[in-house]
Protein backbone atom coordinates (compact mmCIF):
# COMPACT_ATOMS: atom_id res chain seq x y z
CA UNK A 1 0.00 0.00 0.00
CA UNK A 2 2.88 2.56 -1.23
CA UNK A 3 1.20 5.74 -1.22
CA UNK A 4 3.31 6.72 -4.61
CA UNK A 5 2.42 9.12 -7.39
CA UNK A 6 1.26 12.42 -7.26
CA UNK A 7 -1.51 13.45 -5.29
CA UNK A 8 -2.97 17.42 -5.23
CA UNK A 9 -2.75 18.76 -1.58
CA UNK A 10 -2.97 21.68 1.16
CA UNK A 11 0.46 22.86 2.70
CA UNK A 12 -0.15 23.06 6.38
CA UNK A 13 0.95 26.20 8.64
CA UNK A 14 -0.91 26.09 11.60
CA UNK A 15 -2.28 23.13 13.11
CA UNK A 16 -5.47 22.66 15.39
CA UNK A 17 -6.84 25.77 17.13
CA UNK A 18 -9.09 24.92 19.89
CA UNK A 19 -12.30 22.28 19.15
CA UNK A 20 -14.82 22.31 17.54
CA UNK A 21 -12.57 24.18 14.72
CA UNK A 22 -9.40 23.23 13.48
CA UNK A 23 -7.49 25.58 11.68
CA UNK A 24 -5.07 24.37 9.08
CA UNK A 25 -3.29 27.43 6.64
CA UNK A 26 -2.95 25.55 3.55
CA UNK A 27 -1.90 26.10 -0.05
CA UNK A 28 -3.58 24.17 -2.65
CA UNK A 29 -0.63 22.28 -4.10
CA UNK A 30 0.58 19.36 -5.64
CA UNK A 31 2.65 16.94 -4.20
CA UNK A 32 4.63 13.88 -4.27
CA UNK A 33 3.83 11.36 -1.41
CA UNK A 34 7.06 9.55 -2.85
CA UNK A 35 9.65 12.68 -3.00
CA UNK A 36 12.39 9.86 -2.22
CA UNK A 37 12.42 9.03 -5.81
CA UNK A 38 15.27 11.00 -7.00
CA UNK A 39 14.11 10.79 -10.79
CA UNK A 40 15.69 14.02 -11.76
CA UNK A 41 13.07 16.05 -14.02
CA UNK A 42 12.94 14.75 -17.33
CA UNK A 43 14.42 16.83 -19.96
CA UNK A 44 11.72 16.04 -21.99
CA UNK A 45 11.97 18.83 -25.20
CA UNK A 46 8.98 17.07 -26.61
CA UNK A 47 6.72 19.87 -28.26
CA UNK A 48 3.47 20.08 -27.48
CA UNK A 49 0.30 22.02 -27.59
CA UNK A 50 0.02 25.68 -26.42
CA UNK A 51 0.97 26.93 -29.29
CA UNK A 52 4.55 25.12 -29.16
CA UNK A 53 5.74 25.51 -25.59
CA UNK A 54 8.23 23.10 -24.13
CA UNK A 55 6.65 20.91 -21.65
CA UNK A 56 9.12 22.74 -18.96
CA UNK A 57 7.57 26.40 -20.29
CA UNK A 58 4.20 24.86 -19.83
CA UNK A 59 4.67 23.45 -16.31
CA UNK A 60 6.06 27.13 -15.39
CA UNK A 61 2.23 28.23 -16.62
CA UNK A 62 0.77 25.56 -14.19
CA UNK A 63 2.84 26.58 -11.55
CA UNK A 64 0.90 29.67 -11.26
CA UNK A 65 -2.13 28.18 -11.22
CA UNK A 66 -4.33 26.47 -8.79
CA UNK A 67 -4.82 23.22 -7.93
CA UNK A 68 -8.17 23.41 -8.20
CA UNK A 69 -7.96 24.91 -11.95
CA UNK A 70 -5.11 21.86 -12.61
CA UNK A 71 -7.76 19.18 -12.39
CA UNK A 72 -9.83 20.46 -14.23
CA UNK A 73 -6.91 20.90 -17.04
CA UNK A 74 -6.42 17.28 -16.67
CA UNK A 75 -8.80 16.78 -19.15
CA UNK A 76 -7.72 18.98 -22.07
CA UNK A 77 -5.21 16.85 -23.05
CA UNK A 78 -2.84 13.72 -22.32
CA UNK A 79 -0.38 15.98 -21.98
CA UNK A 80 -1.47 18.16 -19.72
CA UNK A 81 -2.44 14.87 -17.77
CA UNK A 82 0.98 13.41 -17.34
CA UNK A 83 2.33 16.99 -16.53
CA UNK A 84 0.21 17.82 -13.82
CA UNK A 85 0.49 14.54 -12.37
CA UNK A 86 3.98 14.42 -12.87
CA UNK A 87 5.35 14.42 -9.51
CA UNK A 88 8.35 16.72 -9.77
CA UNK A 89 6.18 18.80 -11.40
CA UNK A 90 4.08 18.19 -7.72
CA UNK A 91 6.63 18.88 -5.41
CA UNK A 92 7.62 22.54 -7.47
CA UNK A 93 3.70 23.02 -7.18
CA UNK A 94 3.75 22.93 -3.55
CA UNK A 95 6.81 25.26 -3.21
CA UNK A 96 5.25 27.71 -5.74
CA UNK A 97 1.66 27.91 -4.08
CA UNK A 98 0.33 30.42 -1.69
CA UNK A 99 -1.24 28.56 1.34
CA UNK A 100 -4.90 29.15 1.95
CA UNK A 101 -6.84 27.86 5.18
CA UNK A 102 -9.31 25.05 6.00
CA UNK A 103 -12.25 24.87 8.90
CA UNK A 104 -12.76 22.11 9.97
CA UNK A 105 -16.05 21.61 11.68
CA UNK A 106 -16.54 17.98 13.35
CA UNK A 107 -19.89 16.59 13.58
CA UNK A 108 -22.54 17.20 16.37
CA UNK A 109 -25.48 17.48 17.56
CA UNK A 110 -27.36 20.71 17.54
CA UNK A 111 -30.86 20.63 19.08
CA UNK A 112 -31.51 17.14 18.62
CA UNK A 113 -30.00 17.37 15.04
CA UNK A 114 -26.89 15.50 13.60
CA UNK A 115 -25.01 17.65 11.68
CA UNK A 116 -22.39 15.86 9.83
CA UNK A 117 -18.48 16.79 9.92
CA UNK A 118 -18.18 19.58 7.22
CA UNK A 119 -14.87 21.55 6.29
CA UNK A 120 -14.82 25.07 4.05
CA UNK A 121 -11.77 26.52 2.45
CA UNK A 122 -10.43 29.68 1.94
CA UNK A 123 -8.34 31.49 -0.51
CA UNK A 124 -5.71 34.01 0.04
CA UNK A 125 -8.90 36.83 0.18
CA UNK A 126 -10.51 34.98 3.01
CA UNK A 127 -13.41 34.08 0.66
CA UNK A 128 -14.73 30.29 1.72
CA UNK A 129 -14.18 28.47 -1.44
CA UNK A 130 -16.84 27.20 -3.22
CA UNK A 131 -15.38 23.34 -4.17
CA UNK A 132 -13.76 21.25 -2.10
CA UNK A 133 -13.26 17.23 -2.54
CA UNK A 134 -15.77 15.06 -0.88
CA UNK A 135 -13.52 13.23 1.54
CA UNK A 136 -14.49 14.16 4.18
CA UNK A 137 -16.82 11.54 6.31
CA UNK A 138 -19.79 12.58 8.28
CA UNK A 139 -18.18 11.04 11.74
CA UNK A 140 -14.78 12.41 10.79
CA UNK A 141 -12.86 14.22 13.08
CA UNK A 142 -9.88 16.00 12.13
CA UNK A 143 -6.37 14.65 13.66
CA UNK A 144 -4.02 17.23 11.69
CA UNK A 145 -3.03 18.25 8.37
CA UNK A 146 0.64 18.29 6.79
CA UNK A 147 1.26 19.51 2.83
CA UNK A 148 -2.25 19.53 2.32
CA UNK A 149 -3.00 15.75 3.49
CA UNK A 150 -5.73 15.30 5.81
CA UNK A 151 -5.19 12.70 8.88
CA UNK A 152 -9.22 11.51 9.60
CA UNK A 153 -10.17 10.03 12.40
CA UNK A 154 -13.00 7.45 11.60
CA UNK A 155 -15.14 5.68 13.66
CA UNK A 156 -13.94 2.37 11.89
CA UNK A 157 -11.04 0.70 12.41
CA UNK A 158 -8.91 2.67 10.35
CA UNK A 159 -7.50 6.51 10.05
CA UNK A 160 -7.65 8.11 6.75
CA UNK A 161 -5.24 9.94 5.18
CA UNK A 162 -7.07 12.15 2.75
CA UNK A 163 -6.40 14.50 0.10
CA UNK A 164 -8.83 17.34 -0.57
CA UNK A 165 -7.64 18.57 -3.68
CA UNK A 166 -7.77 14.75 -5.44
CA UNK A 167 -10.34 13.21 -3.56
CA UNK A 168 -7.85 10.45 -3.21
CA UNK A 169 -8.01 8.27 0.49
CA UNK A 170 -5.26 6.23 1.84
CA UNK A 171 -6.27 4.34 4.74
CA UNK A 172 -4.18 2.63 7.52
CA UNK A 173 -5.00 0.51 10.50
CA UNK A 174 -5.30 2.01 13.39
CA UNK A 175 -3.07 0.27 16.53
CA UNK A 176 -5.55 -0.23 19.45
CA UNK A 177 -6.94 -3.06 19.79
CA UNK A 178 -10.35 -1.87 20.86
CA UNK A 179 -11.99 0.94 19.59
CA UNK A 180 -13.51 1.72 23.15
CA UNK A 181 -9.89 3.25 24.17
CA UNK A 182 -9.59 5.10 21.01
CA UNK A 183 -9.90 9.03 20.38
CA UNK A 184 -9.22 10.93 17.95
CA UNK A 185 -7.20 13.39 19.56
CA UNK A 186 -4.62 10.63 20.79
CA UNK A 187 -3.68 11.21 17.01
CA UNK A 188 -1.38 13.52 15.66
CA UNK A 189 -0.15 13.99 11.60
CA UNK A 190 3.29 15.44 10.81
CA UNK A 191 5.83 16.12 7.86
CA UNK A 192 9.76 16.05 8.23
CA UNK A 193 11.08 18.33 6.00
CA UNK A 194 14.48 16.65 5.97
CA UNK A 195 13.55 13.39 5.68
CA UNK A 196 10.47 14.39 3.90
CA UNK A 197 8.43 11.38 5.43
CA UNK A 198 4.81 11.79 6.77
CA UNK A 199 4.25 10.41 9.97
CA UNK A 200 1.15 9.68 11.81
CA UNK A 201 1.84 9.53 15.57
CA UNK A 202 -0.43 8.34 18.12
CA UNK A 203 -0.11 8.72 21.91
CA UNK A 204 -0.80 5.25 23.44
CA UNK A 205 -2.87 4.53 26.48
CA UNK A 206 -1.66 2.44 28.83
CA UNK A 207 -4.50 0.01 29.81
CA UNK A 208 -4.42 -0.93 34.12
CA UNK A 209 -5.36 0.33 36.94
CA UNK A 210 -4.69 3.67 37.90
CA UNK A 211 -2.94 4.12 34.82
CA UNK A 212 -5.38 5.94 32.89
CA UNK A 213 -4.08 9.26 32.45
CA UNK A 214 -0.23 8.07 31.78
CA UNK A 215 0.92 6.56 28.45
CA UNK A 216 4.91 5.40 28.39
CA UNK A 217 4.82 4.68 24.37
CA UNK A 218 4.04 6.72 21.24
CA UNK A 219 3.69 4.70 18.16
CA UNK A 220 4.43 5.93 14.85
CA UNK A 221 3.59 5.25 11.72
CA UNK A 222 5.40 6.35 8.32
CA UNK A 223 3.65 6.29 5.19
CA UNK A 224 4.97 4.01 3.16
CA UNK A 225 6.44 1.97 6.08
CA UNK A 226 2.90 0.04 6.32
CA UNK A 227 3.31 -0.87 10.03
CA UNK A 228 3.18 1.24 13.77
CA UNK A 229 6.52 1.57 15.52
CA UNK A 230 6.69 2.11 19.06
CA UNK A 231 8.59 4.69 20.86
CA UNK A 232 9.28 4.45 24.71
CA UNK A 233 9.07 7.84 26.06
CA UNK A 234 11.80 9.07 28.66
CA UNK A 235 8.90 8.56 31.41
CA UNK A 236 5.24 8.47 32.01
CA UNK A 237 3.39 11.07 30.77
CA UNK A 238 0.15 12.91 31.18
CA UNK A 239 -2.53 11.90 28.55
CA UNK A 240 -4.51 14.21 30.15
CA UNK A 241 -2.60 17.28 28.48
CA UNK A 242 -2.24 15.74 25.29
CA UNK A 243 -6.06 15.74 25.08
CA UNK A 244 -6.66 19.00 26.75
CA UNK A 245 -4.07 21.61 26.17
CA UNK A 246 -3.43 20.27 22.25
CA UNK A 247 -0.19 18.78 20.29
CA UNK A 248 2.23 21.12 17.56
CA UNK A 249 4.22 19.99 14.92
CA UNK A 250 6.29 22.60 13.81
CA UNK A 251 8.96 22.09 11.43
CA UNK A 252 9.25 18.18 11.88
CA UNK A 253 9.15 18.47 16.10
CA UNK A 254 6.24 17.79 17.77
CA UNK A 255 5.54 20.08 21.07
CA UNK A 256 3.01 19.43 23.64
CA UNK A 257 2.75 20.87 27.48
CA UNK A 258 3.41 17.99 30.40
CA UNK A 259 2.54 18.19 33.74
CA UNK A 260 4.55 19.44 36.60
CA UNK A 261 6.93 16.65 37.15
CA UNK A 262 8.80 17.52 40.58
CA UNK A 263 10.54 20.21 42.27
CA UNK A 264 12.89 21.20 39.42
CA UNK A 265 10.49 22.37 37.18
CA UNK A 266 7.14 23.69 37.28
CA UNK A 267 5.83 24.18 33.17
CA UNK A 268 7.53 22.14 30.93
CA UNK A 269 6.94 21.71 26.86
CA UNK A 270 7.84 18.35 25.39
CA UNK A 271 9.64 18.21 21.97
CA UNK A 272 9.62 14.86 19.91
CA UNK A 273 11.75 14.45 17.01
CA UNK A 274 10.15 13.15 13.90
CA UNK A 275 12.74 12.40 12.09
CA UNK A 276 15.48 10.90 14.88
CA UNK A 277 12.88 9.65 17.43
CA UNK A 278 14.30 11.41 20.02
CA UNK A 279 12.60 13.00 23.07
CA UNK A 280 13.42 16.54 24.79
CA UNK A 281 12.10 19.10 27.43
CA UNK A 282 11.60 22.47 26.95
CA UNK A 283 11.62 25.03 30.30
CA UNK A 284 9.05 27.50 30.12
CA UNK A 285 10.19 30.80 30.80
CA UNK A 286 8.24 31.90 34.03
CA UNK A 287 5.09 33.08 33.69
CA UNK A 288 1.71 32.58 35.35
CA UNK A 289 0.75 29.51 34.38
CA UNK A 290 0.21 28.39 38.29
CA UNK A 291 -2.92 26.29 38.27
CA UNK A 292 -2.73 24.81 34.17
CA UNK A 293 -2.84 21.93 34.92
CA UNK A 294 -6.00 21.59 36.66
CA UNK A 295 -9.79 22.98 37.15
CA UNK A 296 -11.18 22.13 33.68
CA UNK A 297 -7.91 21.23 32.12
CA UNK A 298 -8.83 23.97 29.47
CA UNK A 299 -7.21 27.31 30.29
CA UNK A 300 -4.10 26.35 28.57
CA UNK A 301 -3.79 25.25 24.43
CA UNK A 302 -0.81 24.98 22.64
CA UNK A 303 -1.13 25.99 18.81
CA UNK A 304 1.42 26.64 15.90
CA UNK A 305 1.50 30.31 14.69
CA UNK A 306 3.20 31.29 11.74
CA UNK A 307 3.36 35.24 11.97
CA UNK A 308 1.55 36.35 9.45
CA UNK A 309 -1.18 34.69 9.98
CA UNK A 310 -1.55 35.48 13.77
CA UNK A 311 -4.14 38.87 12.82
CA UNK A 312 -6.25 36.85 10.97
CA UNK A 313 -6.02 33.49 11.95
CA UNK A 314 -7.47 35.45 15.71
CA UNK A 315 -9.83 37.77 13.67
CA UNK A 316 -11.54 35.00 12.34
CA UNK A 317 -11.69 32.70 15.03
CA UNK A 318 -12.51 34.52 17.63
CA UNK A 319 -13.19 38.27 16.62
CA UNK A 320 -10.16 39.56 18.10
CA UNK A 321 -9.62 42.97 17.42
CA UNK A 322 -6.10 43.34 18.86
CA UNK A 323 -2.60 41.84 17.96
CA UNK A 324 0.15 43.13 19.34
CA UNK A 325 3.63 41.51 18.26
CA UNK A 326 6.98 42.34 18.86
CA UNK A 327 10.31 40.05 17.94
CA UNK A 328 11.84 38.58 20.78
CA UNK A 329 11.52 35.91 23.47
CA UNK A 330 8.34 36.22 24.60
CA UNK A 331 5.39 38.03 23.36
CA UNK A 332 2.13 39.15 24.75
CA UNK A 333 -0.86 39.62 22.86
CA UNK A 334 -3.83 41.15 23.30
CA UNK A 335 -7.08 39.88 22.83
CA UNK A 336 -10.86 41.38 23.05
CA UNK A 337 -12.48 39.50 25.96
CA UNK A 338 -9.76 39.32 28.29
CA UNK A 339 -7.59 36.56 27.17
CA UNK A 340 -4.09 37.14 27.00
CA UNK A 341 -1.63 34.97 24.83
CA UNK A 342 1.83 34.17 25.71
CA UNK A 343 3.65 33.37 22.67
CA UNK A 344 7.01 31.54 22.96
CA UNK A 345 9.40 31.67 20.29
CA UNK A 346 11.50 28.51 19.77
CA UNK A 347 12.35 28.92 16.24
CA UNK A 348 14.99 31.58 16.34
CA UNK A 349 16.22 30.69 13.01
CA UNK A 350 12.59 30.93 11.83
CA UNK A 351 11.46 34.28 12.87
CA UNK A 352 7.72 33.71 11.67
CA UNK A 353 6.84 30.74 13.28
CA UNK A 354 6.05 30.34 16.90
CA UNK A 355 4.55 28.38 19.33
CA UNK A 356 1.26 29.62 21.40
CA UNK A 357 0.48 28.89 24.74
CA UNK A 358 -2.59 30.30 24.93
CA UNK A 359 -4.27 31.17 27.89
CA UNK A 360 -8.32 31.32 27.11
CA UNK A 361 -10.79 33.05 29.58
CA UNK A 362 -14.02 33.84 28.39
CA UNK B 1 27.11 61.22 -19.15
CA UNK B 2 24.97 59.65 -21.46
CA UNK B 3 27.73 59.49 -24.39
CA UNK B 4 29.86 57.75 -22.33
CA UNK B 5 27.71 54.56 -21.85
CA UNK B 6 28.23 51.63 -23.89
CA UNK B 7 25.65 50.29 -25.94
CA UNK B 8 25.54 46.91 -27.51
CA UNK B 9 23.74 46.14 -30.55
CA UNK B 10 21.32 42.62 -30.27
CA UNK B 11 20.63 41.26 -33.67
CA UNK B 12 17.09 39.63 -34.07
CA UNK B 13 16.50 36.06 -36.14
CA UNK B 14 15.56 37.75 -39.06
CA UNK B 15 18.57 39.80 -39.15
CA UNK B 16 17.07 43.26 -37.38
CA UNK B 17 19.88 45.37 -35.00
CA UNK B 18 18.63 46.79 -31.58
CA UNK B 19 20.78 49.33 -29.98
CA UNK B 20 20.55 48.95 -25.72
CA UNK B 21 22.23 49.82 -23.04
CA UNK B 22 24.71 47.54 -21.84
CA UNK B 23 24.06 48.05 -18.43
CA UNK B 24 20.49 48.08 -18.45
CA UNK B 25 20.88 44.77 -20.36
CA UNK B 26 23.10 43.25 -18.53
CA UNK B 27 20.78 44.10 -15.19
CA UNK B 28 17.99 42.64 -16.85
CA UNK B 29 19.04 39.51 -19.02
CA UNK B 30 21.76 36.83 -17.42
CA UNK B 31 21.96 35.26 -20.71
CA UNK B 32 23.11 38.32 -22.84
CA UNK B 33 25.34 39.58 -19.36
CA UNK B 34 26.83 36.27 -19.93
CA UNK B 35 27.50 36.87 -23.54
CA UNK B 36 28.96 40.29 -23.16
CA UNK B 37 31.50 38.81 -19.99
CA UNK B 38 32.79 36.51 -22.66
CA UNK B 39 33.08 39.27 -25.18
CA UNK B 40 34.97 41.71 -22.72
CA UNK B 41 38.86 40.67 -23.24
CA UNK B 42 38.77 40.86 -27.17
CA UNK B 43 36.57 44.03 -26.78
CA UNK B 44 39.34 46.05 -24.44
CA UNK B 45 41.35 46.12 -28.16
CA UNK B 46 39.17 47.54 -30.50
CA UNK B 47 36.92 50.76 -30.39
CA UNK B 48 33.80 48.67 -31.87
CA UNK B 49 30.44 48.20 -30.85
CA UNK B 50 29.72 44.85 -29.78
CA UNK B 51 26.59 43.12 -31.69
CA UNK B 52 25.22 39.97 -30.09
CA UNK B 53 23.28 37.28 -32.30
CA UNK B 54 20.19 36.80 -30.53
CA UNK B 55 19.00 33.65 -33.31
CA UNK B 56 16.16 32.56 -31.18
CA UNK B 57 13.89 35.94 -30.92
CA UNK B 58 12.15 37.84 -33.97
CA UNK B 59 12.70 41.47 -34.28
CA UNK B 60 8.93 41.79 -33.48
CA UNK B 61 9.75 40.16 -30.25
CA UNK B 62 12.52 41.51 -29.28
CA UNK B 63 11.88 44.82 -29.73
CA UNK B 64 8.79 44.29 -27.40
CA UNK B 65 11.07 42.64 -24.80
CA UNK B 66 13.60 45.81 -25.35
CA UNK B 67 10.21 48.11 -24.09
CA UNK B 68 9.76 46.31 -21.43
CA UNK B 69 13.41 46.27 -20.34
CA UNK B 70 14.21 49.53 -20.78
CA UNK B 71 10.56 50.21 -18.60
CA UNK B 72 12.13 48.06 -16.25
CA UNK B 73 15.76 47.95 -15.51
CA UNK B 74 16.99 51.77 -16.68
CA UNK B 75 16.49 53.26 -13.27
CA UNK B 76 17.01 57.15 -14.87
CA UNK B 77 13.97 55.91 -16.76
CA UNK B 78 11.97 54.70 -14.11
CA UNK B 79 12.21 56.89 -11.09
CA UNK B 80 13.13 60.18 -13.34
CA UNK B 81 10.66 60.45 -16.20
CA UNK B 82 7.63 62.42 -15.32
CA UNK B 83 5.70 60.53 -17.60
CA UNK B 84 5.70 57.41 -16.04
CA UNK B 85 3.78 58.60 -13.49
CA UNK B 86 1.28 60.44 -15.46
CA UNK B 87 1.03 56.59 -17.08
CA UNK B 88 -0.20 55.03 -13.88
CA UNK B 89 -3.51 55.67 -11.95
CA UNK B 90 -3.77 56.34 -8.37
CA UNK B 91 -3.90 53.56 -6.51
CA UNK B 92 -1.62 51.37 -8.71
CA UNK B 93 0.26 48.95 -6.10
CA UNK B 94 4.11 49.77 -7.92
CA UNK B 95 4.13 52.28 -10.99
CA UNK B 96 4.43 50.14 -13.52
CA UNK B 97 1.74 47.56 -12.95
CA UNK B 98 -0.58 49.49 -15.50
CA UNK B 99 2.67 49.21 -17.83
CA UNK B 100 2.80 45.54 -17.54
CA UNK B 101 -0.67 44.40 -17.75
CA UNK B 102 -0.72 46.64 -21.00
CA UNK B 103 2.50 44.93 -22.09
CA UNK B 104 0.78 41.45 -21.58
CA UNK B 105 -2.36 42.25 -23.16
CA UNK B 106 -1.58 40.58 -26.39
CA UNK B 107 -2.41 37.88 -28.87
CA UNK B 108 -1.80 34.63 -27.23
CA UNK B 109 0.88 34.20 -30.33
CA UNK B 110 3.05 37.09 -29.01
CA UNK B 111 2.71 36.22 -25.54
CA UNK B 112 4.12 32.69 -25.93
CA UNK B 113 6.83 34.50 -28.11
CA UNK B 114 7.59 36.42 -25.24
CA UNK B 115 7.81 33.78 -22.44
CA UNK B 116 9.94 31.93 -25.02
CA UNK B 117 12.22 35.11 -25.22
CA UNK B 118 12.07 35.45 -21.27
CA UNK B 119 13.26 32.00 -21.10
CA UNK B 120 15.66 32.23 -23.46
CA UNK B 121 17.12 35.82 -22.74
CA UNK B 122 16.89 34.54 -18.69
CA UNK B 123 14.80 38.12 -17.90
CA UNK B 124 13.55 36.64 -14.58
CA UNK B 125 10.87 39.47 -14.30
CA UNK B 126 9.32 39.18 -17.29
CA UNK B 127 9.82 35.02 -17.73
CA UNK B 128 6.95 35.75 -14.67
CA UNK B 129 4.95 38.29 -15.74
CA UNK B 130 4.55 36.26 -19.12
CA UNK B 131 3.41 32.95 -17.70
CA UNK B 132 1.49 34.42 -14.98
CA UNK B 133 -0.54 35.82 -18.00
CA UNK B 134 -0.62 32.67 -19.78
CA UNK B 135 -1.74 31.09 -16.91
CA UNK B 136 -4.39 33.78 -16.72
CA UNK B 137 -5.43 33.62 -19.61
CA UNK B 138 -6.59 29.66 -18.66
CA UNK B 139 -8.18 30.53 -15.94
CA UNK B 140 -11.95 30.33 -15.33
CA UNK B 141 -12.45 28.51 -18.92
CA UNK B 142 -13.96 25.42 -19.16
CA UNK B 143 -12.23 22.44 -20.94
CA UNK B 144 -13.46 23.23 -24.15
CA UNK B 145 -12.59 27.11 -23.84
CA UNK B 146 -8.86 26.31 -23.24
CA UNK B 147 -8.75 23.84 -26.53
CA UNK B 148 -9.64 26.72 -28.21
CA UNK B 149 -8.39 29.10 -27.39
CA UNK B 150 -4.64 27.19 -27.30
CA UNK B 151 -5.40 25.51 -30.31
CA UNK B 152 -5.19 21.99 -28.31
CA UNK B 153 -6.70 18.83 -29.72
CA UNK B 154 -8.39 16.59 -27.94
CA UNK B 155 -6.39 13.18 -27.83
CA UNK B 156 -8.56 11.43 -25.08
CA UNK B 157 -10.22 8.38 -26.45
CA UNK B 158 -14.00 8.64 -25.14
CA UNK B 159 -13.68 5.67 -22.76
CA UNK B 160 -10.45 7.75 -21.28
CA UNK B 161 -12.28 10.82 -21.17
CA UNK B 162 -14.99 9.10 -18.78
CA UNK B 163 -12.54 7.99 -16.70
CA UNK B 164 -10.58 11.06 -16.06
CA UNK B 165 -14.13 12.35 -15.63
CA UNK B 166 -14.63 10.01 -13.07
CA UNK B 167 -11.31 10.73 -11.40
CA UNK B 168 -12.38 14.44 -10.73
CA UNK B 169 -15.98 14.87 -11.06
CA UNK B 170 -16.30 17.01 -8.61
CA UNK B 171 -14.13 19.86 -9.88
CA UNK B 172 -15.62 20.18 -13.12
Amino acid sequence: MHFAGVVLVLCERICALKEPFFFTNTSWIVVSMAPKRSTRRRAIQEKCIMNSLPRELIEQVFLRLPASFLLRCIGVCKIWRIIIRDSQFAMAHLEHVPPCTLLFSPSESILGTLRPSDSVIFDEAWSPSTWAAPVIGPDDLLCGTCNGLLCLHTPTSTLKIANLATGECLHLKKPTKSLKDDHFSFYRFGFHPVTKEYKVIHFCQEIGPFTEDRFNVIQVYTLGDEKWKDIVTPEALSLNCVKKSGVVIVDGTMYWLIEDGGSNWKHALMSFDLGEGSFAQIQLPAVELEDWAFGDGRKYWVIEINGRYVYQLLTVWMECLFVSCRSGHLMELGIKGGAICTVFNFHQLLPEDYILLMEISY
Amino acid sequence: MASEKKVVFLRSSDGEAFEVSEEVISAASVTIKGMIDEESPSRADTAATTTLAIPNVTAATLSRVLHYVNKHFDAAAVVGRPDDYIFCAPGDEHPLARFDDDFVDVDNDTLIDLVHAAEYLHIKKLFDLTCKAVADKLKGRTIDQIRETFGIVNDYTVEEEVEVYRENSWAF
